[in-house]
């Protein structure tokens, strides 16, 4: 007998946006207005808080985390949490993949160049 | 008119105590003389009895004026019996056993003991009287934290009060600790009439009944089985373990929770019910004449929208909405239902929530009970316009969701937090060492003088209206607003709940009196457990500032634990053997979490300043994530260790599931995300 079929996010905690920040949350702080309390830089002066909440530039945030990637300005709010696991995750991901580089890139450099591996990864690295 | 008097006549030995109560043993006859009695009246004779011998079961016969108004076999163990007689001015009372006992070295004839002899006249009662089939109250209830109850026999009466112009609620609170097999069942009358039937299976359930207005009544309640000494270990017949009885006049109380709620619970935010899958509100004749909206906060644990609440008035759906995912605030309108008083007399109204899906029991796997959203702080108003605004928030609520989770990038719908920046001035002088202020105040330019209060608040629009939360995140101290009594009364109003940091140098009295009592959830940046650490980061003013906390968390304690006290903790180097004691303090001090936040990233920071004989450089303060891993470790055993719940905001962003037993997990509830 089949075993009823789990629904693992049946409460929605994890659906939606990457980050739901800029949907739910407004700043209209004396600084400037911010999409989140990590933003960076500012977005409006404090006075246009009305035509910022769909500015281009939230608008640009929104398209991004929507698709489930960091937009430019979060690329650089680097105070916050979300973008620092993401930019982890992404150098965790480039180094994999340096790692597990092609079997017949290790052959090659192996036969014809006998390079210590440091040296090989330098190189392409570089690339 | 005089008071009726008891008066022991022939057949009493003198009075002798033990541990739990005062008594006389009788012979095999004995005899009372009442006085003071009215003859149009129908009394009850009350009294507890026992004896010292096990396997003896004496019938008692008890006659007043010569007839027999009852009789009953007399167990060892203490309990209550009663007995109705008619009135009259002078009634002699007759105690009688077939059999009496003697004891070696004791001359005596025994009968039975007897205490606490009583004369109740049902009309004059103000208060759930026990009648008969009641043993004593226990020193402890059925855990040392719960007040005395008592068991009941299989068969025990209960004398209501007298309550001729209303209908009255009786809250009783009752179970067993014993298996779900030996779980027995229970019929309730009202004067010989049945009313209901269970079975009782739990330790503590709750059961309410709706009496009718009348001059005396009796509740009987009767199970078909007890508790036998092979399952109990007790030598007496336990029925069922009686916790509390309350009685609610509509006169008294305004709001009374029925069937399908749980008992109050405490929580970060505020004391609240469970609510099963089905539950029933009774609100009183007189506070519907008071109060046209009925508002309360409700919990959802689906962040999906898709846990729904339908409102019934007599089995007529009336209502249906959605439940907000976590702490929001409702707002009925009860006269949109078509909910009116009762106008011929002093009642109560039913109104049924129903929820069309429970909190998954994956959840909680440790709890069994049927456990479907949390209730808290209900209340009636008048408020038009709050209830407007309430309505208009859910509705921009429910609509930024669906825009969030469909990408749209433009929206019709508002922002749910909304960030304010009150005050830009400081008291703290040079800032903090960690603080960005020149840099901030650079940016703010034209703009630090800017006035915002209240009226800026209005100002905002359906961003205000549409705000659950609204944030301080200015650089200066929101403390020391001098409108800032307005503005948390006006967010107050619109039960907006506010997050305010404070640097906890500007608590005065004025101010914690303008605190207390508020939804504020107050985030008190020390980042220090001592003087000296302190003063490395901000000055010397650590001395007066434990005090004052210690002032603010007195003074909240009379008024629902609020606002809410959080701690904050900024892990670093200059702090970093401050952790443990820094949890001692939040213990200390009752907070209601330590909050571990993030120093702000800054790519490549140039900020130093000497203080309090230490060099802070801001870079060399930013700890390697690897460290901040074992700071987190550690601050988790710490709160369990503490029982302070840790908001670990290392993990903005992270939506975690909910699991009871985490310690960590009860803070975030407040957290935005």
């Amino acid at each position: 007998m089949s075993q009823p079929k789990i629904d693992r996010d049946e409460l929605g905690l994890r659906e939606g946006p990457l980050c739901r920040e800029p949907w739910e949350s407004y700043y209209i702080l004396r600084r400037g207005i911010l999409p989140c309390c990590y933003g960076n830089p500012i977005v409006a002066p404090m006075e246009r808080w009305r035509e910022t909440w769909n500015s281009s530039k939230l608008q640009e945030i929104r398209s991004y985390l929507s698709r489930g990637e960091l937009s430019p300005y979060c690329r650089e709010s680097l105070g916050c949490p979300i973008v620092q696991r993401v930019l982890a995750k992404e150098r965790e991901r480039q180094g994999t993949e340096r790692a597990t580089r092609p079997t017949w890139r290790r052959l090659i450099n192996r036969l014809f160049f006998g390079l210590p591996a440091r040296v090989y990864r330098k190189i392409f690295s570089r690339k | 008119m005089t008071t009726p008097a008891i008066s022991f006549a022939a057949g009493w030995y003198d009075e002798e105590k033990n541990k739990q109560l005062a008594y006389r043993w009788m012979s095999s006859q004995a005899k009372l003389l009442i006085t003071g009695l009215s003859p149009e009246k129908d009394y009850w004779l009350y009294f507890l009895a026992g004896h010292s011998f096990q396997s003896w079961k004496p019938t008692l016969t008890i006659k007043a004026q010569g007839k027999i108004v009852g009789q009953v076999e007399i167990e060892a163990s203490f309990s209550s019996y009663a007995f109705c007689f008619p009135g009259g001015e002078s009634v002699e009372v007759e105690f009688s056993l077939a059999q009496s006992q003697q004891v070696p070295g004791d001359p005596r004839e025994l009968g039975i003991m007897v205490s606490d002899i009583q004369l109740l006249e049902l009309s004059s009662l103000n208060k759930p009287c026990p009648l008969a089939g009641w043993y004593l109250p226990e020193q402890e209830g059925l855990s040392p934290a719960e007040p005395r109850g008592r068991w009941i026999k299989q068969r025990a009466t209960l004398a209501l009060p007298a309550t001729p112009k209303e209908e009255v609620i009786i809250e009783l609170i009752l179970g067993h600790p014993f298996s779900i097999d030996n779980s027995p069942n229970m019929k309730l009358f009202v004067n010989n009439i049945e009313i209901r039937a269970e079975n009782i299976t739990g330790d503590r359930e709750r059961y309410i009944l709706v009496i009718p207005a009348d001059s005396g009544q009796i509740l009987q309640l009767e199970l078909d089985r007890f508790f036998p000494f092979e399952v109990s270990g007790d030598s007496r017949s336990l029925g069922i373990f009686i916790h509390e009885i309350n009685l609610y006049s509509p006169q008294k109380k305004g709001i009374v929770l029925g069937e399908g709620w749980y008992e109050e619970e405490s929580s970060e935010f505020y004391p609240f019910n469970w609510m099963s899958k089905a539950a029933t509100i009774f609100l009183s004749s007189h506070w519907l004449e008071k109060n046209r909206y009925f508002s309360f906060y409700a919990f959802s644990e689906y962040a999906n929208l898709s846990q729904e609440l339908k409102i019934y008035l007599a089995d007529k759906e009336v209502d249906s909405f959605p439940l907000l995912h976590k702490w929001n605030f409702y707002s009925l309108d009860l006269q949109k239902y078509g909910l009116l008083p009762k106008t011929s007399r002093s009642g109560w109204r039913a109104i049924k929530f129903y929820l069309n899906k429970i909190f998954p029991t994956r959840f909680h796997p440790q709890d069994t009970r049927e456990l479907g959203a949390r209730f808290s702080w209900f209340s009636g108003h008048t408020d038009g316009e709050l209830h407007q605004k309430t309505s208009e928030f859910h509705q921009n609520a429910r609509l930024n969701y669906q825009e969030m989770m469909a990408g749209k990038t433009v929206l019709t719908s508002f922002p749910q937090n909304l960030g304010v920046d009150l005050y830009a001035q400081c008291n703290i002088k040079p800032p903090c060492v960690y603080c960005l202020w020149t840099e901030m105040k650079k940016l703010e330019g034209k703009y630090v003088h800017e006035v915002v209060d209240e009226k800026t608040l209005a100002e905002y629009g359906p961003f205000f209206t549409s705000a659950r939360t609204l944030v301080n995140c200015s650089f200066g101290e929101p403390l020391l607003h001098p409108r800032l009594k307005e503005i948390l009364e006006f967010c107050a109003r619109f039960r907006k709940f506010i997050e305010i940091s404070t640097n906890g140098q500007a608590f005065t009295s004025e101010i914690i009196d303008i605190l207390v009592g508020k939804p504020i959830f107050l985030y008190i940046s020390l980042d220090a457990a001592c003087r000296e650490t302190y003063a490395k980061i901000r000055n010397d003013n650590w001395d007066s500032i434990i005090p004052r906390l210690v002032e603010l968390n007195e003074k909240r304690k009379k008024h629902h634990n609020l606002p809410k006290i959080y701690m904050v903790f900024m892990p670093m180097k200059v702090n970093r053997d401050d952790l443990e004691e820094y949890f001692k303090l939040c213990r200390r001090i009752e907070a209601d979490a330590l909050v571990l936040r993030p120093l702000l990233y800054l790519y490549e920071p140039k900020i130093e300043a000497r203080r309090g004989g230490y060099h802070f450089v801001y870079k060399d303060e930013l700890l390697p994530e690897e460290e901040i891993k074992e700071i987190i470790a550690e601050c988790r055993k710490l709160s369990k260790k503490y029982k302070i719940p840790l908001a670990n905001q290392f993990e903005f962003g992270q939506r975690q599931e909910p699991q009871a037993a985490d310690y960590e997990r009860s803070l975030v509830d407040f957290q935005r995300s």
